[in-house]
């Protein structure tokens, strides 16, 4: 590797770190935010870690690090003899209709956004021989709201009123993979998944010191199971393709609901309705498809594409099938990896560049909406040590609210 | 095989009946569940029972009439009645109210005289559900929703549907509201929601004799006019009537429902169908604004053990206006009725 070959690693690496937060916006569908709608996207698998999110969400045949089995287990099989990863991101996204905000009783001016950080993914991969092995765990959704709320007081009095809404919640995902080679270009891999979460929903409407309080909750003990699987073939040296699936399978919730009405004294009125259910979600089939070349040493094209079978969603929540006009989607990835080298402290280093697209149609069928979402980001490899950093900056068309997604993510892993 | 065919088109409706037993609501209907009991009432009197589906919703619900009576399937020279319930949604126990009549009237029927007479000599409907939109929101978004789901724009949602009847419509803005952000919005045009277009179709295919209402809260029975505090052509005998509606209601729990002019007893409001079906036909209506008396007692909010107490206290008004309705009933005669039905099915 040549001095000037290192130095214009190391400025496209600083370039493209400065231009992370020059973000441009996206957008999401009226209707979208349904209770249970996840936030940013509903489709969550692939899952994405910082590299796969850098190059336009390509993750069935490119194995970057801990996290490709979560996508396809077939990638086990191409990893390191031993990685280790934890991936944080930060999202900010966009709402305009949810849970009573623009539905009829809070209004809002323009859209609402929501920041969330989180540490939303550890894990590791082993090899042994042909075989490798992976345990993770990862935040697979969100459902998190803007909390809303209106309050009113007067000068000389100490009477307040209060409504407030409020939403938070979130599903994880525990993973374990097996897979390996069962030709010279053949991998294979199966993936079993232990999901679990919780949905908690609050509307407070309260005057005080005299008055009425009315108290509205609703929660959700979500868990579930399901089974993936994923194909891998190396057509040749520099070209790959892979299938990989997610099975469909029935998300049960506890749910218990509470609405209570109170009056202040004297006359301490106090009624209560309280319901609990057994429910379910069931959630779809996933079909995923991948394509990726290395056309030049340096640079590397990918192409995934995967089918959701929305239409077959079903959601029962307190015991009713709630109406859910969803249809099928297709959500396809385009990215491209250009890999340039430089010294670090005396070693080499690697260092990926990224770029890519996503169009992420969402499953409403009316109105239809989709996401157009530009990727970037870049990574760090170095005597073993892995960082990368990856970038999604999207916006929705179609539901006439341009609601925007943004999601920074890094992650930093070790691998032998 | 036509047996087999029905049975196999209303196992599902009367499965979902059995797989309601109660739901986020407790023992308030939902939407479906209201469906699935209706069906399943049809299904088990199916003599004297049939659903009608009189329309759809802005959010495409089906707005579901219950005819009593007997010869359930032919429009009989006899007295009409009508029920309505559901107009605001966060008005809970205005659904049930009806609901229970039609249930007690079939399940009665074969056993009390009085109900058998009813039956036999009357075409009872009901509509319990007028917002069916409304009451899912109430549901699942905010409890004290009041109109149907209407999206005016700008982030305004929903039609008083109680101000949306045409007479006296938007006659001021202080029984109803131009503002689309207003509880009493009245919409924008007589008949402007399909839900009250609905209700306006059902009566003038019909001709009913009678009519309630039901809403809550206050505990009063009140009638016509809404729009004025200036009395009704009639007063004496809407009066009359409230009174002794007020009165049998107090026998059975001594609960004392007040009466009155709504414009007077209550506050002014216009649009409302009280008001209109007074106005077009003349006849006894009322709106029964079921218990608690006032907010600080529970307002919309009734306890579920007392469901079943506050419809035995509102079913002695809806008998006697049953019976007042058979009474003066004057069949209109084989050939007028002939013609009757004919400008009916035509309207």
């Amino acid at each position: 590797m040549t001095r000037k070959r290192a130095r214009r690693g190391w400025s496209i690496f600083i370039i493209s770190l400065v231009c992370l937060p020059l973000s441009a916006s996206a957008q999401l569908v009226r209707g979208q935010y349904l209770d249970e709608a996840p936030v940013g996207t509903w489709n969550s698998f692939p899952f994405w870690g910082a590299a796969a999110l850098g190059r336009g969400g390509t993750a069935f045949t490119l194995a970057s690090d801990a996290s490709a089995p979560v996508s396809n287990p077939a990638l086990l099989a191409l990893l390191p003899k031993f990685v280790i990863q934890v991936n944080g991101d930060y999202r900010l996204t966009e709402f305009f209709k949810y849970g009573v905000v623009n539905t009829g009783l809070f209004r809002s001016d323009g859209n609402v956004g929501l920041g969330r950080a989180a540490l939303d993914f550890a894990g590791l991969a082993v090899r042994f021989g042909n075989w490798a092995f992976g345990l993770n765990i990862g935040q697979a959704e969100l459902f998190d709201r803007p909390e809303a709320a209106y309050e009113e007081t007067y000068a000389n009095s100490d009477y307040r009123y209060l409504l407030r809404f409020s939403q938070t919640g979130w599903l994880r995902t525990l993973h374990v993979s097996v897979g390996g080679r069962l030709g010279p270009r053949l991998s294979a891999g199966v993936g079993l998944n232990y999901v679990f979460g919780r949905l908690d929903r609050e509307l407070l409407e309260q005057e005080t010191p005299v008055g009425y309080t009315l108290l509205d909750t609703k929660a959700q003990d979500f868990n579930g199971w399901y089974v993936q699987g994923g194909l891998l073939f190396e057509l040749s040296d520099s070209l790959r393709i892979a299938a990989a699936a997610k099975a469909p399978y029935p998300l049960k919730a506890r749910s218990a609901s509470t609405v209570r009405f109170t009056y202040a004294a004297p006359y301490n009125t106090d009624i209560g309705l309280t319901s609990t259910a057994e429910d379910s979600a069931r959630q779809p089939l996933v079909l995923g498809v991948g394509l990726s070349g290395r056309v030049l040493p340096e640079l590397t094209l990918a192409l995934d594409a995967a089918y959701v079978a929305w239409s077959k969603y079903l959601l029962d929540f307190f015991g009713e099938r709630q109406r859910r006009e969803f249809r099928d989607v297709v959500r396809v990835g385009a990215g491209a990896e250009y890999e340039t080298k430089a010294r670090v402290f005396g070693a080499n280093a690697r260092i990926p560049v990224r770029v890519g697209f996503v169009y992420d149609p969402q499953p409403m069928d009316d109105p239809r909406s989709a996401y157009g979402c530009f990727t970037f980001g870049n990574g760090l490899y170095w005597r073993g040590f892995r960082l990368d950093l990856g970038a999604l900056l999207g916006r929705e068309s179609g539901s006439g609210n341009r609601l925007s997604v943004k999601r920074f993510a890094v992650a930093l892993g070790f691998g032998l | 095989m036509k047996t087999r065919n029905a049975l196999l088109v209303l196992l599902p409706l009367f499965l979902a009946a059995a797989a309601y037993p109660q739901g986020i609501n407790g023992d308030y209907h939902s939407y479906l569940e209201l469906e699935a009991d209706m069906f399943a009432l049809q299904h088990q009197f199916p003599d004297i029972v049939k659903v009608f589906d009189i329309g759809d919703t802005l959010e495409k619900r089906n707005l579901y009439a219950l005819k009593i009576s007997d010869n359930v399937l032919l429009e009989e020279d006899e007295a009409e009645v009508l029920f309505l319930g559901g107009h605001h949604a966060r008005e809970w126990i205005s659904v049930e109210v009806p609901f229970l009549m039609g249930k007690y009237l079939a399940e009665h029927y074969a056993s009390d005289p009085a109900v058998k007479r009813f039956v036999d000599q009357c075409e009872i409907w009901i509509v319990p559900l007028v917002n069916p939109d409304g009451l899912e929101y109430s549901i699942h978004g905010y409890r004290l929703w009041r109109k149907n789901r209407r999206d005016s724009g700008n982030g305004e949602f929903g039609v008083d549907l109680n101000r949306n009847y045409a007479y006296k419509w938007g006659v001021d803005n202080l029984g109803s509201s131009s503002n689309p952000a207003s509880e009493i919005y009245r919409g924008t045009a007589p008949f402007s929601e399909p839900e009250t277009r609905a209700v306006r179709d059902l009566f003038m295919k019909k001709n009913f004799q009678a009519m309630i209402s039901f809403h809550s809260y206050n505990q009063v029975i009140l009638y016509p006019w809404a729009f004025t505090s200036q009395p009704p052509e009639g007063l004496a005998a809407l009066r009359e009537i409230a009174e002794e509606m007020s009165l049998r209601m107090q026998a059975v729990n001594g609960r004392i429902y007040e009466y009155g002019q709504s414009g007077d007893a209550l506050y002014l409001s216009n649009g409302d169908v009280t008001d209109w079906a007074y106005a077009l036909s003349g006849i006894p209506a009322y709106t029964i604004e079921i218990t608690p008396i006032d907010w600080a007692s529970g307002g919309f909010f009734n306890r579920q053990e007392d469901i079943d107490p506050i419809f035995r206290e509102n079913l002695p008004a809806m008998a006697y206006l049953i019976d007042r309705a058979i009474r003066d009933y004057k069949p209109v005669g084989p050939a007028a009725f002939d013609l009757k039905r004919l400008l009916f099915r035509r309207g």
